[in-house]
């Protein structure tokens, strides 16, 4: 047996793939299907697929360059709180980072190491801190190796120098040589901390990164933060402590000891990595979308809240879901509607009456027309915008396609405004968008009262543009709440209650084998079951259950189906020889009551049985609450 | 001030002992001293001013709290009597050992026998004094250490030059309980009392104070050229009695802490020292009367009393997102508490609808009080589904539409478990909040795994009042 298979032996559960029959795709490729009662033409099919391709990417690409940026910064800021800041304490105290909402996986750049000076980065994670002890030696044997590593760098460089130098070098090389052989034991423990002077001749600047402090024995690691304070004493040691934290700091002020708590206070840091606290990186990247869709998109106001809802409920990974969010947003607006095409005003010629026709009925519209009516404009004019007589109406739709959204570009101008005039970062573009929406900046501003003052400047009507409804995205039908937040049981259940709507229907395709039609009206055997198991009480008695199951079972339609399989399966035919119909089907029954109790138990509806009683299944629902 | 020792307050007992326990003849000094007292009660500073103005005695301090376990410790005490002897007598050509060679006692014995045997062409009979700074500090101590060291000095023989004494430095009294047979020479230092930490702390810190850059800066940028070294000591002083004045009752006698408060809370003590109010202790006292309040040792409000400062209009905003939780995952949070420490039985007559929650024996029905109120005893397991069930009963869901409508039949009454639900809840349990019954290969999926939660009750009711949900509420006549 290889490591491999061991190793696999060794697993204690499995992932098994089923192989996927590819279903079979019609010659185009492009996943979109013809809209407008599937008059749309071909090229206008895929005009809006390149489009909405064009976005998406650039979009992407935007948000990629964002996300890229959250790092670097993150790596020069920590690298400014570590090395550069010169503090004047002399006291002995470390300096202390907390790193909230971090993964740990932030890498911390070192300083160059210098001729007198050596940074040396520790990383300790919770599996290589199981006790002082442990911790100890591990970060002064990393301390070693980088120590002699370094040494030998520096080493290769004097031989280089040595071989165009004289003989006065190598001298003070043999002294150096017997200087390191005085304090030759390296025992991992403090002591070569302390030694590392006289050793090295650098000074060193320790930094410690704590990985995942959470996991970290509270205690233990207390143990250690007192054990690297008598370090300090040394005139040649720095240390830095970086603590990944992905609860919060209260945590970790609960579970260390009042008098280490107040040793790193002395001269501490907070930094903020989650990147998703602080507005900053979701609103640039709210703002890169609205600068993807050109202006021109709108976004509903229904569709916002729901933006902030969601990034409300999830916490950590707020940038992730608000760019999955925008990205769905924007594949179901390109497939549903095929009035994108004209998002890129180019397109603008394959406007024909089909199209047309459907813009008339636009709420917005027909508003627009009313007005004109009460206004007593001149009929003609009218008639001819709703018929689109001298194209007229075509020239109006012209018109306003290559109007600047009012609202977009206002977000942008009061954002920038913030920032700039009145150096407030701490506003939430989307919700700043939201109350762009119904009108209520103003409230949204008032929070801060630099504001206050400006508002006459940042004042904005929401006005209605005609035709915005079709360039709006919008989360009407609760399509993004259900693609994106399914529920998964009563998803599961829904489909089993109504599995005529799930399963792909049968009636048009001719070359369907007798086989399937006959399973196909007995139904799956699942659904059967779960109308009785809706049925049932908490507490199900299996042979109740079971008559129930036999009595429900549709025999007139199961025998024909029987009959058929066991021509083509002849172990089938075997089983069933000696029986009447009725053994048959009790049998047939029987088995597939099993089974799909099985299956049940896997999908999470009943529990298994429990080893006292084995007459009762129980629901996986708690008292029919 | 003690005669024997300089600038040693309130310690002659212990000076005076430790002079007549310390000998310069080896016959005359015990092999092992113990030297006990808490924190901060100056056992180190002493023993370092008694060698300081004493250098005939060769001392050499170990400090054990760095070394972890015996195995170290016994490989420093040969490293470092090595050390010290081959730098004060580089003549004596004497053969290295490797101190990584100590696995055990005996061989600390063999090896140091050698080490000293051959120092021992020495003329004069002297004592080699190793001091164990906090002995108790050492992590893996066990009741066999302090045996170890202490019989260990009679194995040696006594014809060296050079002798070996240990004095030890130990916080904890019990540890010598155990060694009460050993009839080991001890000194006790007790705890100053008030008066005589201030006496000390004004001693060792005022010129600290007022040579600091900080109060240096303030000095210069208000101008304030109307005071002379004195008064500026007496501001220090001044600042040193508030301090122990204020915080006394938090601290105790400990000198450390007081030193840590001085420090933290020195820098905005002089923030506000003026030029009026420098010479006028009661109006810089009501001035900064701020600092005097709270000891400020946390980690995390600095931020918070900014945020509440700048923004307090908009607090409630603030509010949800507090513990770094979501709304989503507080209510689960509390759902998960209610399904711990509430019994499964009342469930029905507590959450449904129904029943209104009442308070009183009506709610729960008949029966008797409990003794003990269950928030005290450990969380009692229960089933996902239990937990999923109480969160649909409490967690509060927004109606957009108004209740009549047809459109508010499409609502959902109730909140689902969803997508976001489940995404919450293995955060929780990330962060540790809600744990399982088992730890080790959980199964997630199986509906046998038992959960219970993971948080006190100061943190649940501090999680529920951020989303103004009463928790009392359902614990309310459970308990007297």
């Amino acid at each position: 047996m290889n490591v491999v298979e061991f190793a696999e032996a060794q697993k204690g559960h499995y992932k098994i793939y089923p192989p996927l029959k590819k279903r079979k795709m019609d010659h185009l490729s492009i996943p979109f299907v013809k809209l407008l009662h599937g008059n749309e033409t071909i090229t206008n099919l895929e005009r809006r697929w390149e489009l909405y391709h064009q976005l998406h990417s650039h979009f992407h690409f935007k948000v990629d360059d964002i996300i890229a940026n959250i790092e670097t910064d993150l790596k020069s800021e920590i690298f400014d709180i570590l090395f550069n800041r010169k503090d004047s304490k002399d006291k002995e105290c470390f300096k202390t980072l907390f790193l909230l909402g971090s993964d740990s996986s932030t890498r911390i750049d070192l300083p160059k190491s210098t001729e007198d000076l050596l940074s040396v980065l520790i990383e300790l994670t919770p599996k290589e801190s199981p006790n002082v002890r442990m911790m100890l030696k591990r970060s002064m044997f990393k301390l070693h190796t980088a120590a002699e590593s370094d040494q030998q760098n520096l080493s290769l460089k004097e031989e280089e120098q040595n071989q165009l130098d004289n003989d006065i070098q190598e001298n003070k090389d043999v002294i150096d040589e017997a200087d390191y052989q005085d304090f030759g034991d390296v025992s991992y423990d403090l002591t070569f901390v302390e030694n590392f002077k006289k050793k090295y001749g650098k000074n060193i600047n320790l930094v410690f990164n704590f990985k995942d402090v959470d996991s970290i024995n509270f205690s233990t690691l207390d143990n250690f933060l007192i054990l690297l304070k008598s370090a300090l004493k040394n005139q040649h040691v720095d240390i830095s402590l970086v603590f990944n934290i992905n609860t919060n700091l209260s945590n970790i002020q609960k579970n260390l000891k009042q008098s280490t708590i107040r040793l790193l206070k002395k001269n501490y840091h907070k930094l903020d990595v989650s990147s998703n606290k602080g507005y900053k990186y979701g609103n640039r990247i709210f703002q890169s979308f609205l600068d993807t869709v050109d202006g021109k998109l709108n976004l509903s106001e229904r569709f916002v809240q729901f933006i902030l809802d969601k990034m409300a409920n999830n916490t950590n990974h707020n940038l992730q879901l608000l760019t999955k969010i925008l990205d769905y947003s924007l594949m179901t607006y390109f497939y549903e509607n095929p009035f994108s095409v004209f998002i890129d005003p180019v397109n603008v010629e394959v406007l024909d009456d089909t199209y047309l026709k459907l813009l008339t009925s636009c709420p917005t519209f027909m508003f627009f027309i009313e007005g004109l009516l009460q206004q007593n404009a001149p009929s003609d004019e009218i008639m001819n915008l709703l018929t689109n007589k001298n194209k007229n109406l075509e020239e109006f739709f012209v018109d306003f396609l290559v109007r600047e959204n009012p609202i977009n570009g206002h977000a942008k101008f009061v954002a920038k405004y913030l920032e700039e005039e009145l150096n407030i970062t701490n506003y939430n573009l989307i919700e700043l968008y939201k109350n762009l929406l119904n009108g209520k900046l103003e409230d949204y501003l008032k929070r801060w009262p630099k504001c206050k003052e400006q508002l006459m400047n940042l004042k904005f009507e929401p006005v209605d543009t005609i035709f915005q409804e079709l360039f709006t995205l919008d989360n009407n039908s609760g399509l993004l709440t259900q693609a994106l937040f399914p529920l998964y049981k009563s998803n599961i259940e829904d489909n089993l209650l109504n599995w005529e709507r799930s399963l792909p229907s049968l009636n048009k395709e001719s070359h369907a084998s007798k086989e399937v039609m006959f399973e196909r009206s007995v139904g799956p055997i699942l659904s059967e079951l779960f109308k009785l198991y809706r049925e049932a009480s908490a507490n199900i008695n299996l042979y109740d259950f079971y008559s129930a199951f036999r009595e429900s079972v549709q025999k007139e339609l199961l025998l024909p189906y029987i009959d058929c399989l066991r021509k083509q399966d002849e172990e089938l035919d075997k089983i069933l020889e000696p029986n009447s119909d009725t053994e048959t089907v009790d049998k047939i029954t029987l088995a597939l009551f099993m089974q799909t109790i099985f299956e049940f138990e896997h999908m999470g509806f009943i529990k298994g049985q429990n080893s006292k009683n084995y007459d009762f299944v129980e629901k996986c629902i708690w008292r029919g609450i | 001030m003690s005669g024997l020792l300089p600038d040693v307050p309130y310690r002659d007992y212990q000076v005076n002992a430790i002079y007549s326990f310390l000998q310069h003849d080896p016959e005359l000094t015990f092999s092992n001293i113990v030297l006990q007292g808490a924190t901060g009660t100056g056992k180190t500073y002493i023993m370092k001013k008694f060698f300081e103005y004493n250098p005939e005695f060769i001392s050499v301090w170990l400090h054990p709290i760095e070394l972890v376990s015996w195995k170290p410790l016994m490989q420093a005490i040969l490293r470092s009597t090595q050390q010290k002897l081959k730098q004060l007598y580089p003549d004596i050509e004497a053969q290295e050992y490797d101190p990584l060679d100590v696995e055990d006692p005996y061989q600390l014995l063999t090896l140091l026998e050698s080490v000293l045997e051959e120092y021992s062409k020495v003329d004069m009979k002297s004592n080699l004094i190793i001091i164990f700074d906090g002995l108790d500090k050492l992590q893996d101590l066990d009741a066999s250490v302090l045996f170890k060291l202490m019989k260990f000095l009679e194995l040696l023989p006594d014809e060296y030059n050079i002798q070996l004494k240990f004095v030890y430095l130990i916080q904890d009294s019990s540890i010598l309980d155990r060694y009460a047979s050993c009839l080991l020479p001890t000194i006790v230092f007790p705890r100053y009392t008030v008066d005589e930490v201030t006496e000390i702390l004004i001693l060792t810190r005022t010129n600290d104070l007022i040579n600091s850059d900080a109060f240096r800066n303030c000095i210069l940028t208000q101008v304030i050229d109307n005071c002379d070294d004195d008064q500026f000591c007496k501001v220090a002083m001044n600042f040193i009695t508030l301090i122990i004045q204020a915080f006394h009752p938090y601290t105790g006698n400990d000198i450390d802490t007081l030193n840590d408060l001085i420090d933290f809370k020195w820098d905005q003590y002089i923030e506000q020292i003026t030029k009026e109010n420098i010479l006028d202790p009661v109006a810089l006292y009501r001035s900064t009367s701020k600092i005097f309040i709270s000891t400020e040792d946390n980690l995390g409000d600095d931020d918070n009393d900014e945020d509440v400062g700048a923004d307090e209009e908009n607090n409630g905003k603030e509010v949800f997102q507090t513990y770094e939780l979501s709304t989503i995952s507080k209510y689960l949070l509390i759902a998960a508490y209610i399904c711990s420490y509430l019994e499964a039985r009342y469930d029905s007559s507590v959450f449904s609808k129904k029943s209104n929650i009442k308070s009183g024996r009506i709610s729960y029905g008949r029966r008797k009080k409990k003794e003990v109120n269950p928030r005290y005893l450990a969380p009692s397991i229960f089933s996902l589904e239990r937990l999923f069930a109480v969160f649909q009963a409490i967690y509060p869901v927004e109606f957009k539409t108004e209740s009549g409508t047809l459109s508010s039949l499409r609502e959902d009454k109730l909140i689902k478990a969803n997508m976001e639900v489940f995404q919450n809840l293995a955060e929780l349990h990330s962060l540790k909040l809600v744990a399982t019954a088992v730890t080790k290969n959980i199964d997630f999926l199986s509906p046998k795994v038992k959960w219970k939660v993971n948080v006190p009750w100061e943190i649940i009711n501090e999680i529920s009042e951020s989303v103004k949900f009463d928790l009392g509420l359902y614990f309310s006549n459970l308990h007297d």
